[in-house]
């Protein structure tokens, strides 16, 4: 509940507020909802009870003086059948945070196997993050930085290690998901908006020219 | 022949389905497995020697207690029953009210049920039992002691998880026994309310508090009435003390003025709590068994939805119904001989009132049908413990079990592996918790001995929750019973098909039964609409939330209390309770829902505000109101609608494969395609970017990170 007494979108003195959903997958276990709660409420319980169905719960981070970004989040279950309600988290979503285990190798590879996913069955212009969590264990490493950062270039990923014991990355790994977003394009759509938000999130339809995608984006200003 | 059996018996119950019969006389009640034994015996000595509590051990008050109650057959055959009190116990005909549903599996070819008899068919998993009696016969005393020694050589298996509480038990006996000389020392302990404990007589606050209270109240307190005038001279000495609630009530009207609200609350949850009797006795013991932080089942109590205070602001109102229902289920047991009274309806009401902490585990251990199971495969579990064991490295699910099992109630005394050190630090032991091994293997020995079910998380919290109740091989037989007989197959399954349908059904129920909510969680999107989907994808994401309450059977849910008191009614009457019970939730919280706007705000009050549903009185009331009342379900009602979604869903797939998969594939097509093409670019950008040299690849390197 803590963060949904932010403003509603747009107020047109304090600059503009964005609202995007945001999931989390990865396998269980690897932490999701402990990077969560880290974000939302810094807080870490060293077990967190396994998340069954999805947990909803949402922050606001201001980038700048004029823009403010309210993350809708979605905290799934992690086990791989529950799978059959995973569409209805990642319908519309704007963001994901594929999250795995630096301690469990094969945590690393259900992320590729959830990245893959997204990108095939998401929206494109989906930011994806790919966060390499618990590593403030590092004495029982198991998944090299290089390794995930490699497949994360490869894959157009933004890519972070995290601890939300720690809290080393967390709120980085969120904001950089923020300025990764395609504001600007979203500026024109939010002012059209009415009032109240979209059941499923802000519906970002797909762009006509692939060109306006996110990843792309970033490509061009090479 | 399994006891389990749908409990909404009909007047004409007789001429529809034989009488339940029980599967073999208890001749032994097994309390608390191997730590306490009460025999019958026991049982009557007990009730002799606290003669003074145990004010309606006799005959007369049985035949009181039923006349106290309107009778049900008579009243319902008339016509409605008018009062509330009799709103449990039948099911009338739905079909006048579901149209729709009716129409659709008309419009399937589905025969559709004699909604007349539709409540005595027997749940599907009734049959699976049938052919038990005859293993079960012999178990009578000699079958015990056998079944015991061959046991013995599992016992190192064994946990005993309530051994701790066995002193508990004994200590409350003794508290019980030394209630008399707490008597005279009112007022009790913790006062309700300030003026509570002012003297006044029965007759006066009986009278005092009727005027004041709603016509349902003032019927049962007129039976009341009625029950404690008739002269009874077998009945040892009723002590006189000023009860509790109807002073409460009196002081509640003189005080109307100065704490109006208050009043209206207490007001209200006295009313929730009355169940015929103004009688609070025996007054609440002290709770010395359970610290302040934690209930008697070892849950800490305050979390981020609930205080310390608010638990302890319920108890005062709860715990006197708590212990003078303990009173009642023991002499309803020793006017049985220490047997389980076979299903009836006034048991089921005994039920629904809550079964007590220290008969819980094994009432639903026997309600169930799980003791049938239990004895009929002696050796069974150990069995599968060491076949578990010897495959664990083949096994896939052991690993996410190790995973889940540390995570199961990490808060509660009994499974929690962190201890807080002197210095503030944390450190955790994981081996030697006995309740974490008993968890472990009974979740390996799952998966073995249902390997199309494996394991699924959220049976660690059901197994979890069943070994503070049961020890644990009745815990094993008590999951294998959930989910074999109780929940409809395919519930815990790799496709989990069984829960995604039981969330269409619940979804229609709203749709149906509360339309204003359904617009909200849907945004005003018909019901059809949002079936139609092949995976489902298109229903309310309120299925998110809603999925977790049945596949946990409310755990984490609902504050603990109510949880049990969701799962005494379920193992006694089925999955339909679950149902019932989620209705409830949303009726309960309906104006909280209306009063809001923005969807997510409502997702975030259905995820939320069971969690503060402390009174579990008022909703296991709201469950079992009848009449019209949206939470009022058969097994039929569910069980035709879940056919329904099945086919519907079964031929959407079929259809979807050959033709018309078109637009989803097109979906995934042009993702593939757009993602290839990124990926491309990507390559060519890469190369350049090496190509221009190091400048460009730290270019490179900052954008992708």
């Amino acid at each position: 509940m803590a963060a949904r007494q932010q403003q509603q979108q747009g107020t047109p003195a304090q600059g503009k507020t964005y609202q995007f959903k945001l999931v989390l997958l990865g396998e269980s276990a690897v932490g999701k909802s402990s990077l969560v709660m880290r974000f939302v409420k810094d807080h870490f319980d060293e077990y967190r009870e396994s998340t069954i169905g999805a947990a909803f719960l949402a922050q606001t981070i201001s980038l700048d003086d004029n823009t403010t970004v309210k993350f809708e989040i979605w905290d799934t279950a992690g086990q791989e059948r529950y799978k059959s309600l995973a569409p209805m988290y990642y319908r519309n979503a704007n963001c994901a945070v594929v999250v795995y285990d630096i301690t469990q190798a094969a945590s690393l590879e259900k992320a590729k196997a959830w990245v893959n996913e997204l990108q095939r069955q998401a929206d494109p212009n989906i930011v994806i993050a790919l966060a390499g969590n618990k590593c403030d264990l590092d004495s029982r490493r198991a998944v090299e930085t290089e390794t995930a950062q490699e497949y994360a270039d490869e894959a157009g990923l933004l890519f972070f290690e995290t601890s939300a014991k720690s809290a080393h990355n967390v709120t980085q790994l969120f904001t950089s998901i923020a300025k990764k977003m395609p504001l600007d394009q979203l500026a024109d759509q939010s002012r059209n908006k009415t009032k109240g938000l979209n059941p499923r999130g802000v519906d970002l339809s797909r762009p006509a020219n692939p060109n306006n995608c996110a990843c792309k984006k970033s490509l061009i200003v090479l | 022949m399994s006891l389990h059996v749908p409990m909404d018996d009909k007047p004409n119950q007789d001429a529809v389905s034989p009488p339940p019969t029980p599967s073999k006389p208890l001749h032994r009640m097994r309390l608390r497995s191997s730590s306490f034994t009460l025999r019958p015996a026991d049982v009557i000595r007990r009730q002799k020697s606290d003669s003074s509590f145990h004010t309606h051990f006799t005959g007369s008050r049985i035949g009181q207690e039923n006349a106290r109650r309107p009778s049900y057959e008579s009243k319902t055959m008339a016509g409605p029953p008018k009062s509330r009190l009799s709103t449990n116990t039948y099911q009338d005909d739905d079909s006048t009210r579901l149209p729709t549903a009716q129409d659709m599996i008309d419009m399937h070819g589905n025969s559709s049920h004699d909604s007349g008899s539709e409540d005595d068919e027997p749940p599907v998993p009734v049959s699976k039992n049938d052919n038990q009696p005859s293993d079960i016969k012999p178990n009578g005393f000699e079958g015990l002691f056998m079944r015991k020694a061959t046991r013995t050589q599992s016992q190192s298996v064994h946990l005993s998880p309530m051994a701790s509480n066995a002193p508990q038990r004994s200590k409350s006996t003794n508290l019980m026994k030394a209630k008399p000389t707490m008597q005279v020392a009112l007022p009790l302990p913790p006062k309700p309310i300030p003026t509570a404990s002012s003297p006044t007589s029965t007759s006066l606050s009986t009278k005092t508090s009727s005027s004041s209270l709603s016509s349902s109240l003032r019927s049962k307190l007129g039976s009341r009435k009625t029950a404690t005038s008739s002269p009874s001279s077998l009945m040892p000495p009723t002590p006189t003390i000023p009860r509790r609630n109807s002073s409460m009530r009196l002081v509640n009207k003189k005080n109307a003025q100065e704490a109006k609200s208050r009043v209206s609350t207490e007001k209200e949850q006295t009313e929730l709590y009355d169940d015929g009797s103004q009688a609070v006795y025996p007054p609440p013991p002290p709770k010395d068994t359970c610290d302040d932080e934690r209930d008697q089942y070892g849950f800490k109590m305050s979390s981020q939805w609930l205080s310390v205070e608010d638990y302890h602001e319920h108890d005062k109102l709860y715990q006197p119904i708590v212990d003078r229902r303990a009173q009642k289920w023991h002499q309803i047991l020793a006017e049985n001989d220490g047997k389980w009274p076979e299903p009836s309806s006034k048991f089921k009401r005994y039920v629904r009132k809550g079964i007590p902490a220290d008969l819980r585990g094994e009432a639903w251990f026997h309600y169930s049908g799980a003791e049938a199971k239990y004895h009929a495969n002696a050796g069974v579990y150990q069995e599968h413990v060491r076949k578990a064991e010897e495959g664990k490295d083949e096994n896939e699910f052991c690993d996410i079990i190790e995973r889940d099992l540390h995570r199961t109630f990490p808060e509660n005394s009994k499974f929690k592996s962190t201890t807080d050190n002197a210095d503030g630090s944390t450190s955790m032991s994981t081996e030697d918790i006995p309740a974490i091994m008993a968890l472990r293997r009974l979740l390996f020995a799952f998966s073995v001995y249902c390997p199309h079910i494996g394991y699924c998380q959220s049976l660690n919290y059901i197994a979890g929750m069943l070994l503070l109740f049961v020890e644990e091989e009745k815990a094993f037989w008590l999951l294998v019973t959930i989910i074999e007989d109780i929940l409809p197959a395919g519930i815990y399954d790799i496709t989990m098909e069984g829960a995604n349908i039981d969330q269409t059904v619940l979804m229609m129920f709203i749709w149906e039964r509360l339309p204003h909510i359904w617009n909200k969680i849907s945004t005003s999107r018909g019901f059809w609409e949002c079936e139609k989907d092949v995976d489902g994808a298109s229903m309310p994401t309120i299925t998110l939330v809603t999925s977790h309450w049945f596949l946990t059977l409310f755990i984490n849910i609902l504050p603990t209390e109510s949880v049990l008191r969701v799962w005494d009614c379920m193992f006694y009457e089925g999955q339909k309770v679950l149902f019932r019970v989620a209705l409830a939730i949303f009726k309960l919280n309906e104006q909280k829902i209306m009063d809001v706007d923005d969807p997510l705000e409502v997702f975030q009050v259905v995820q939320n505000m069971p969690k503060r549903m402390l009174d579990c009185h008022r909703l296991m009331e709201t469950t079992f109101r009848r009449l019209g009342s949206a939470t009022d379900i058969t097994d039929a009602d569910i069980e035709r609608r879940r056919e329904l979604f099945k086919s519907r869903r079964k031929e959407r797939r079929k259809t979807n494969i050959n033709t018309d998969d078109i637009g989803t594939r097109r979906t995934k097509v042009r993702g593939t395609i757009i993602h290839k093409a990124m990926e491309a670019r990507r390559l060519v950008e890469r190369t350049k970017s090496l190509k221009h040299g190091p400048k460009g690849a730290a270019n490179d390197s900052k954008i992708a990170a």
